[in-house]
């Protein structure tokens, strides 16, 4: 049998609870932060169902990826709730936004964001929507499979291309 | 005002607040791995056109690439690969964790004999062993749990498989215990319970016996 003293958590639960809670923190959306516990817990059950599959303990890759898929699914099901209110009520359940002024004129631009994105050409469409996600051109090209020239050329035209769409379209930042 | 990088980005991120949920959104495993750079050029391709339309997929790739604080890297918690034995975490299942002795133990039952050594280093199997079987179906009103060992004073711990606490039962004498059926009212015909015990002897020391399994009759 092997001794427990009275005092001594298992260092393994406090070790992945520290990660766990570390990178749950470095993902969860400011609007989710109430949720956090809920989502550190829904994270350590499905590391551990994972390590008793793979026999092995998580490392930072796995425990990052796993938080990452708990807080989207969280996201995606408030999100469904939120579409359930909507068709229930008349009036618009509060959104995410801060700013509740700023709010109108970002509906608007972001509405007209997908619209102009949508008639671009798909590779510049695939390059500039990277690059609105924070990509900078190398990592753009080795995402896509192209030449760092390649990636730089398509980002360039394609944001040109949405500049001109969005003002055609009458739309101010 | 011109549409800088920083006012195309906050545009493109404000259409999170508004988004509908779709159909076709990859999961969010495979839209870590496209970000990643683990998938080929072409599977990434899909998932980007996804993005295009799918500002809660925008969203979720954005937080697989950036953290929300800035903190230090995550520390790796072990060593890559550690092997360990499928374990139970009863001291984190919410409600079963006090300040008395509660670790994790091994479930030998999903192990070749022989795996492990070195957790089961001092551990003697024999001197704790159920007289259930292991994953045995047990009537839920006559839902008694045997097990043979030293003498001593025993805790039951019983959880599901999901970590969720059923019961506990402290300063047992003998050994075996009846789970009150009202503990058991919540779950259905069919479900698999993990329970442990642990042995309080009379020179103070703590022991507690591997997790072991049985089923909802």
């Amino acid at each position: 049998m092997r001794p427990v003293t009275a005092t001594t958590a298992d260092p393994f639960d406090a070790k992945l609870d520290a990660a766990v809670r570390q990178a749950v923190n470095r993902l969860c959306p400011a609007w989710m932060r109430s949720d956090l516990d809920d989502l550190v817990q829904d994270t350590m059950i499905r590391l551990i169902r994972w390590q008793n599959e793979e026999k092995c303990r998580p490392s930072s890759s796995i425990i990052r990826k796993t938080a990452h898929w708990v807080t989207v699914d969280r996201i995606r099901a408030a999100n469904r709730k939120r579409m359930e209110y909507l068709e229930e009520c008349v009036v618009e359940p509060p959104d995410r936004t801060p700013d509740p002024e700023r709010g109108s004129a970002a509906r608007e631009a972001s509405r007209a964001i997908l619209d102009c994105l949508a008639v671009l050409m798909e590779a510049r469409r695939r390059a500039v929507v990277l690059h609105l996600q924070g990509h900078a051109v190398g990592e753009t090209a080795g995402l896509l499979g192209w030449e760092p020239k390649q990636a730089e050329n398509r980002i360039y035209r394609g944001l040109a291309n949405l500049r001109d769409c969005l003002q055609s379209k009458g739309v101010e930042p | 005002m011109n549409w800088d990088d920083e006012a195309l980005r906050r545009a493109f991120g404000d259409a999170t607040n508004e988004a509908m949920a779709r159909d076709d959104c990859p999961t969010p495993g495979r839209i870590w791995e496209a970000c990643h750079g683990e998938l080929s050029p072409d599977e990434t391709a899909q998932i980007v056109d996804h993005l295009g339309v799918c500002p809660l997929c925008a969203e979720a790739w954005r937080l697989a690439r950036e953290p929300q604080i800035q903190e230090p890297q995550i520390e790796e918690p072990f060593q890559d690969g550690q092997q360990t034995p499928a374990r139970i975490p009863w001291a984190w299942i919410g409600g079963l964790a006090l300040a008395a002795v509660i670790v994790l133990v091994a479930l030998p039952v999903l192990l070749p004999s022989g795996e492990n050594s070195a957790y089961r280093e001092g551990f003697q199997p024999e001197e704790i062993q159920p007289l259930v079987a292991d994953g045995a179906q047990l009537p839920r009103e006559a839902f008694l749990l045997e097990w043979r060992g030293p003498e001593a004073t025993w805790t039951v711990n019983i959880g599901t498989e999901t970590l969720q606490p059923v019961d506990r039962a402290e300063g047992i004498s003998a050994t075996e215990y009846l789970v009150p059926e009202a503990k058991l009212k919540s779950y259905t015909a069919g479900t698999k319970l993990l329970w442990q015990v642990q042995a309080a002897l009379q020179d103070g020391s703590k022991h507690e016996s591997a997790t072991f399994s049985v089923v909802i009759e």
